[in-house]
């Protein structure tokens, strides 16, 4: 197929040629000008014909076409006429065999016809059925045989009545993936035998990523199951990535038996399996660098606050103790705690020592407060009137109107919180250090909004909204927009927990069965939320609007990516071919040997396929400079378009480290994988050219995403090569495979692609 | 190519009298037939009128038509030129069309250093306009819609070496208007200031 793309272009190239002539064209100007004629006015950007419209004239041809048709039918009729002025006997000898023709042979079977809900729609969601309707009853086991969708899934069909079908994926479509739904001619049978004129093809495609952007809530992508857990209180994840949960007992999938601890709550970190880090805790806060937690415990008539390794394995340490009945404590640094220690605010290291006190903060009799991360700001409810203090300058404002404890922003400068207003909850968002509040989102009337949850980027708020008979479901909502959406149908969840990197939510849901901790995966744009990943997620940044101008094409297009050059660098504008792709993956963004502020970034850009043309793909890589959060385009490798081949694709990569010398690689399919195939047999790690040993591998089915760790490694370059035999679930093998090189081990954030 | 050629032809003959048919032939050009149209109309209740116009007419004269080795597609091209024909024809002033063209971003750098001459999508369109009829169809179609000379032909009732003395004569226009125009805007006073 990419040959019919380069042939094309040879075509068009010399009926150019042809048309100028060296000999009436001698210095080629007039060929120049036609190749730029032909680049600017195929690029042109034409908005697409409006679906309602394409459909509506669609029917009204075939109803006119139909009309037409059976308008013919009477002429048949005629014979009869005709008979009646009289025929010759050879005439009626004619017509007797017509007749019997007519009325005696059977007809043709009438040619299978399918229409399907997806059809050509971009923008299905990514837990919508695909179903078929056929215009006869088909043979269903034969349908089902010659059923393919590309990229593979595992899917499971349902039917009704042997003309109508549903296929349903067994865990929900990628987002930002063109899909092609195939069923053979010969497989797709009808009961009378008839067939298609060809193979039935229905291309959709799911919204593309930029849909969630940060204007726009992200979207769910797959639901996998953490843990089974009891009396759940608390969850969160340790800046590490490390998911804590507080409750009576933890049951991680494949465990042989739950961890827990008698008679108390305990800390339990869901790693598999689940293991206690500290029992009988309470309002437990990992710290920054996730070495440590600290949690308070009950002692007596008070309570201390005491301090373990993350990682287990330690004896706890007392830093400090409290009379108060709820106290809460914050980490300044990896060193130092604020809490609340009866007497009011104060500040200890991990030997106890008093460092610091907050004589102008009142605490309420709890001991209850919130702190902003910085410690700018701290919310507490000194006689239980809900206040806000600034840390820096000593001043108060107080709320009015807040339900429930609101929550600050990751930077700090802004504090959320349902107020209640004319009987109806909304999610009002104030600055930390007074300003008017504004409702970012208003709930219907009936529904109770509570646990509010910042994303890491600070751009959306995930809630809890319970509707009367319906339960507790997850939502959220975008700050810049107001837009808000529900995360999932799913009922009965509650403490939603933003992964470190923004791209999952883990929750609690609580059924008639029992509590279990799940993890949503999210369509987070590319970087959006990638905290601690500053520098990377810039450069990932710039190198999607690269990419979204080539998709967008236009007038504009062109020189915008000119916008985006460093001063002196050079890139062939001249193939990046604008307004030729329907979608891009920003697939990763590493650092780069070439500078200390130098970033790879892989991009891959697609195009559909249309009307019976393959989907084509584009693979650049870019190297972004970044100096603060701007970046700026140096370079740019091209490859060459060609077509999408069939088989598993990685369309994003994410590297982390969680402790010296060991590499995390988290590689997102937009296919179903063969679990055969996965392992260490499709991996290989390389540093400095010495393939590594040891690399664990695992694939984690409902999100389509492979895990790739190693530890004990040095610090040259490392390189991750992923092929054969990976394969998907119809056994197609990754083709080309994927590669990943780093100059050095990653640093703990993850760099997100 | 061939097969795909017959493939069509054997649809084609079905669509004559099996609306689905016709509806797999509409759903295969309705993009690119619509695309045309509204590249030369510039508005999308207009192009919208003449795409249904061009299907409808296809629909009413499939009978008759017989294929002459060319994609279908020729045919359905051949229709819409007419139809944006008798259209501008209609209009007092045909060019107002183009006004709706965005103009890129005022004062950007060139694009690309290496091409022979600078130009901008709006300054094309309306040069194009003030093309003789047959150069401006046979121009629109070999460079907006990078159809073959021979099919050009085809869509216009011409031969394939006359479209290519449409196109040369066209281009050599084009370009000369459009190095004139570039060389009044950098003259002083032709400079915006």
């Amino acid at each position: 197929m990419a040959e019919r793309f380069w042939r094309r272009r040879r075509r068009v190239e010399d009926e150019l040629a042809a048309v100028f002539p060296e000999s009436q064209d001698p210095d080629g100007r007039l060929l120049a000008t036609a190749r730029e004629l032909r680049q600017l006015l195929t690029s042109v950007e034409i908005g697409e014909a409006e679906p309602h419209y394409r459909d509506h004239l669609r029917a009204s041809l075939l109803a006119e076409h139909r009309a037409r048709s059976s308008a013919r039918t009477p002429r048949r009729h005629r014979v009869g006429s005709l008979f009646g002025v009289g025929l010759g006997l050879a005439g009626l000898a004619m017509l007797g065999v017509v007749l019997i023709s007519v009325l005696v042979l059977p007809s043709g079977p009438r040619q299978v016809v399918v229409q399907a809900s997806v059809q050509n729609n971009p923008r299905v969601a990514v837990n919508q059925a695909i179903d078929l309707s056929f215009n006869q009853p088909m043979v269903e086991s034969s349908v089902d045989q010659g059923l393919r969708i590309q990229p593979a899934l595992t899917v499971s069909t349902a039917w009704q009545g042997a003309t109508r079908l549903s296929i349903r994926p067994r865990h929900q479509l990628v987002p930002n993936v063109a899909y092609e739904v195939t069923i053979s001619r010969k497989a797709a049978r009808a009961q009378d035998g008839a067939t298609p004129l060809s193979n039935i093809v229905i291309p959709f495609g799911t919204a593309p990523l930029s849909a969630t952007a940060v204007g726009y809530p992200p979207s769910l992508v797959a639901v996998s199951q953490v843990a089974t857990v009891q009396q759940p209180t608390a969850l969160q994840y340790a800046p590490d990535g490390q998911l804590l949960v507080l409750a009576a007992s933890a049951l991680t999938p494949g465990a042989a038996s739950p961890a827990s601890v008698p008679g108390a709550a305990g800390v339990y970190s869901l790693s598999s399996p689940a293991a206690l880090l500290a029992p009988g805790a309470a309002a437990p806060q990992p710290s920054p660098d996730s070495q440590q937690l600290a949690y308070w415990s009950a002692a007596g008539s008070s309570t201390e606050l005491e301090v373990v390794p993350l990682g287990g394995g330690g004896q706890p340490q007392v830093v400090a103790s409290s009379p108060d009945s709820d106290p809460v404590a914050s980490w300044v640094n990896d060193s130092t705690l604020l809490y609340s220690g009866g007497q009011g605010l104060l500040e200890a290291n991990l030997d106890g020592q008093v460092t610091a006190v907050y004589p102008f903060v009142k605490l309420g009799p709890s001991g209850f407060f919130e702190a902003a991360p910085g410690l700018t700001a701290l919310y507490a409810q000194p006689g239980g009137i809900p206040t806000v203090y600034d840390l820096g300058t000593g001043s108060s404002l107080q709320l009015t109107g807040i339900q429930g404890v609101p929550v600050f922003s990751p930077d700090g400068a802004q504090l959320a919180y349902v107020a209640l207003s004319g009987g109806r909850e909304s999610v009002v968002v104030a600055s930390s250090t007074g300003g008017a509040p504004r409702a970012v989102v208003v709930a219907p009337a009936g529904v109770a909004l509570t646990q509010l949850a910042f994303s890491p980027g600070g751009q959306y708020i995930a809630y809890v909204a319970t509707t009367p008979g319906v339960g507790s479901q997850l939502g959220a909502l975008a700050l810049a927009t107001g837009a808000s959406h529900l995360i999932s149908s799913l009922s009965g969840v509650s403490l939603p927990a933003w992964s470190p990197e923004g791209t999952a939510i883990s929750l609690v849901q609580t059924t008639g069965g029992g509590s279990q901790v799940l993890t949503f995966q999210l369509s987070a744009p590319p970087g959006a939320g990638a905290a601690g990943a500053g520098a990377a997620a810039s450069a990932l940044d710039t190198a999607s609007t690269l990419a979204q101008l080539q998709v967008s094409g236009g007038q504009g297009a062109l020189t915008a990516i000119q916008g985006l050059l460093a001063p002196g660098a050079a890139i062939p504008t001249s193939s990046l071919l604008p307004g030729h792709f329907d979608r891009f993956y920003a697939i990763s963004s590493t650092a780069s040997s070439s500078g200390p502020n130098a970033y790879q970034v892989q991009l891959e850009l697609l195009r559909d396929p249309t009307g019976g043309l393959p989907a084509q793909y584009l693979d650049e890589t870019a190297t972004v400079s970044v100096a603060g959060t701007t970046g700026e385009l140096t370079a740019l490798t091209l490859g060459q378009l060609t077509a999408l081949p069939p088989g598993p694709m990685v369309i994003s990569a994410t590297t982390s480290s969680t402790a010296p010398g060991s590499v995390t690689f988290v590689l997102q399919f937009d296919a179903d994988l063969d679990p055969a195939t996965v392992g260490a047999q499709s991996v290989q790690l390389t540093q400095s050219g010495t393939q590594v040993s040891g690399v664990r591998v695992s694939y984690q089915a409902s999100s389509r995403q492979m895990v790739i760790t190693a530890t004990g490694l040095g610090s040259g370059p490392l390189v991750l090569t992923v092929g054969a035999p990976l394969a998907d679930v119809d056994h197609t093998l990754i083709s080309p495979p994927y590669e990943l090189s780093l100059p050095a081990l990653p640093t703990s954030a993850p760099t997100a692609g | 190519m061939t097969s795909g050629l017959e493939e069509e032809e054997r649809l084609v003959a079905r669509a004559k009298e099996d609306p689905e048919c016709f509806g797999a032939l509409y759903d295969r050009y309705f993009p690119q037939i619509y695309r045309y149209v509204a590249s030369r109309v510039r508005s999308r209740e207009v192009a919208e009128d003449i795409t249904s116009e061009v299907f409808f007419k296809a629909l009413r004269g499939l009978a008759r038509y017989q294929s002459t080795g060319h994609p279908f597609s020729s045919w359905l091209y051949q229709i819409a030129v007419n139809a944006i024909t008798d259209h501008y024809r209609s209009q007092r002033h045909p060019e107002d069309s183009l006004d709706e063209v965005p103009d890129p971003v005022d004062g950007a750098p060139a694009v690309d250093e290496e091409v022979a001459l600078r130009l901008s999508v709006q300054e094309v369109w309306t040069e194009i306009a003030e093309l003789p009829e047959q150069q401006r169809i046979a121009m629109t179609l070999k460079y907006g819609e990078d159809l073959k000379l021979a099919e050009i032909g085809q869509i216009m009732g011409k031969s394939e070496g006359a479209v290519k003395l449409l196109v040369f004569r066209g281009t050599a226009t084009l370009r000369q208007r459009l190095l004139a125009g570039r060389a009044t805007a950098q003259s002083p006073e032709g400079a915006d200031g």
